[in-house]
């Protein structure tokens, strides 16, 4: 088996980064959370929307994400800043880091002032980088979370992309890895295909129970799903209906057995393949992952995205030539040949399907190893955590 | 190649490569002739589809063709509609 040389934690979990983030608790602390990793230049995670005036579900899944960032194995340090008078306050989250083994300070901005929560959170992300290690333990292929993720996917997603994603899926998961899906509605049309491979009844059973209350979500609003699911950009790429986009996105999975499912933002705890209940709008989806505790995301696109994450780095993989060509600074892997050996020589499909998962694999441990993916040369640290309630 | 069927039950191909009306396109043992002009990356019938058949990509169910789709006819949002669709408001 691969060997990967990242951090091993105190806790026993193993990290491909080392990554010393600030994270605001809520939009009010967002400032001093940016002006502290300005200053620093450690990685600012913060809140775009919710966040306070949280009820029930939305609330714990709220703080089951925080706590999924900080106790992140790529994660080495976190600093939680927040306002002080929010739903979930800074000292709390810290210490639900802690109580995971993990490093974390927090700062309340009402305590401190705004001048000084800045200047004390310089100090403390300072004197953590000083006790940075540096990546010298090694690790296995086995302890790796994968996430995968399907963005503005186009008629080379489910061809080219997804199935060669499959293949190393395949492969990930007989090395002992995890991998978690996720994208309720990009399954629809496709659940009883997961449903049949699904570890036991009750895993089936679980699982389209989540993807039937998917669609019922939907139809309730009375609305047509075209320009929606699929998008218009779907469309414009060959996609007909929301079955079309999820039987080529499931491509992704593979064919071992689907293993369980987990909320959003939650961590599996086991091996092999999980289902994570999550939206597929790309933000929301690779911070779910992120704060599920994915080692590494694969992105598969057809029309092309830079989206990044803050804590995971994001592996862009494509089947189409011309998003290959044009947006060669986001795309880390390129298939479009697979689509050119087809086109030109009848080339055998299966073969080149093959040949592209074993490229995916090396790029992993590339890349886990430490090469920079181009979401993150790029500085991409796009962040987003889905919401299931009102606000107070 | 320039058009692939993903599954032999399957009664629509994808063309991978821009297809011009009237062009003849090899689809395994017979040749279909093309009836509108096809978009690299979309759809068109190799078989006949009656209102309200479903239309099949993957070997799997992707749509109900919601009108005749002939041999060679293209085949998309105009004419094939979601399982999944509930009732509009």
């Amino acid at each position: 088996m691969s060997e990967i040389r990242g951090w091993r934690r105190d806790n026993g979990d193993f990290g491909i980064r080392n990554h010393i983030i600030v994270l605001s608790s809520v939009a009010c602390a967002n400032h001093a959370a940016l002006e502290i990793a300005k200053r620093t230049g450690a990685i600012p995670i913060v809140q775009e929307e919710g966040a306070c005036g949280m009820f029930g579900e939305d609330r714990k899944r709220f703080i089951r994400c925080m706590v999924g960032i900080g106790a992140h194995p790529n994660v080495a340090w976190t600093l939680v800043v927040g306002l002080g008078c929010e739903g979930v306050d800074s000292h709390q989250l810290a210490d639900k880091i802690a109580n995971k083994g993990r490093e974390a300070e927090s700062l309340l901005i009402q305590e401190e002032g705004m001048n000084e929560t800045i200047e004390k959170g310089v100090e403390l992300v300072n004197k953590a980088r000083e006790s940075l290690k540096p990546r010298k333990e090694s690790g296995t292929l086995d302890e790796l979370v994968i996430g995968l993720k399907c963005g503005a996917s186009d008629y080379t997603s489910g061809l080219i992309s997804n199935p060669a994603v499959g293949k190393a899926v395949d492969f990930l998961i007989e090395q002992g890895a995890t991998v978690m899906f996720t994208e309720r509605l990009e399954v629809v049309g496709g659940e009883h295909i997961l449903a049949k491979r699904a570890r036991n009844k009750e895993v089936a059973e679980d699982f389209l129970r989540r993807i039937k209350k998917a669609v019922e979500d939907v139809n309730k609003i009375g609305v047509d799903w075209v320009g929606s699911q699929p998008s218009m950009g779907n469309i414009r790429g060959g996609l007909t209906t929301i079955e079309e986009k999820s039987l080529g996105a499931i491509k992704k999975t593979g064919s071992t057995p689907l293993e369980g499912c987990v909320e959003y933002g939650e961590r599996p705890k086991g091996k092999g393949l999980y289902f994570m209940d999550g939206p597929g709008y790309d933000v929301k989806a690779v911070s779910g992952l992120m704060c599920g505790g994915a080692h590494i995301i694969l992105f598969t696109t057809g029309l092309g995205t830079y989206l990044g994450s803050p804590v995971s780095p994001v592996i862009k993989i494509t089947g189409n030539p011309k998003t290959a060509k044009f947006l060669s600074d986001a795309i880390d892997i390129d298939l479009s040949f697979i689509l050119e050996e087809i086109i030109s020589k009848d080339a055998p499909f299966e073969k080149l399907l093959e040949f592209g998962g074993k490229k995916i694999v090396e790029e992993i441990i590339d890349v886990a190893n430490g090469k920079l993916t181009k979401a993150e040369k790029s500085g991409h640290i796009e962040f987003s955590i889905e919401r299931i309630g009102v606000t107070a | 190649m320039k058009a692939v069927v993903m599954d032999e039950k399957d009664n629509v191909a994808t063309a991978i490569v821009s297809i011009k009306k009237g062009e003849r396109v090899r689809i395994g043992e017979k040749e279909i002739e093309v009836l509108d002009d096809i978009p690299q990356g979309h759809k068109f019938a190799i078989r006949e589809i009656k209102a309200g058949e479903v239309v099949i990509k993957y070997g799997e169910v992707i749509g109900i063709a919601t009108k005749e789709i002939t041999p060679g006819e293209y085949v998309h949002i105009h004419n094939v509609k979601s399982r999944y669709q509930g009732d509009i408001k």
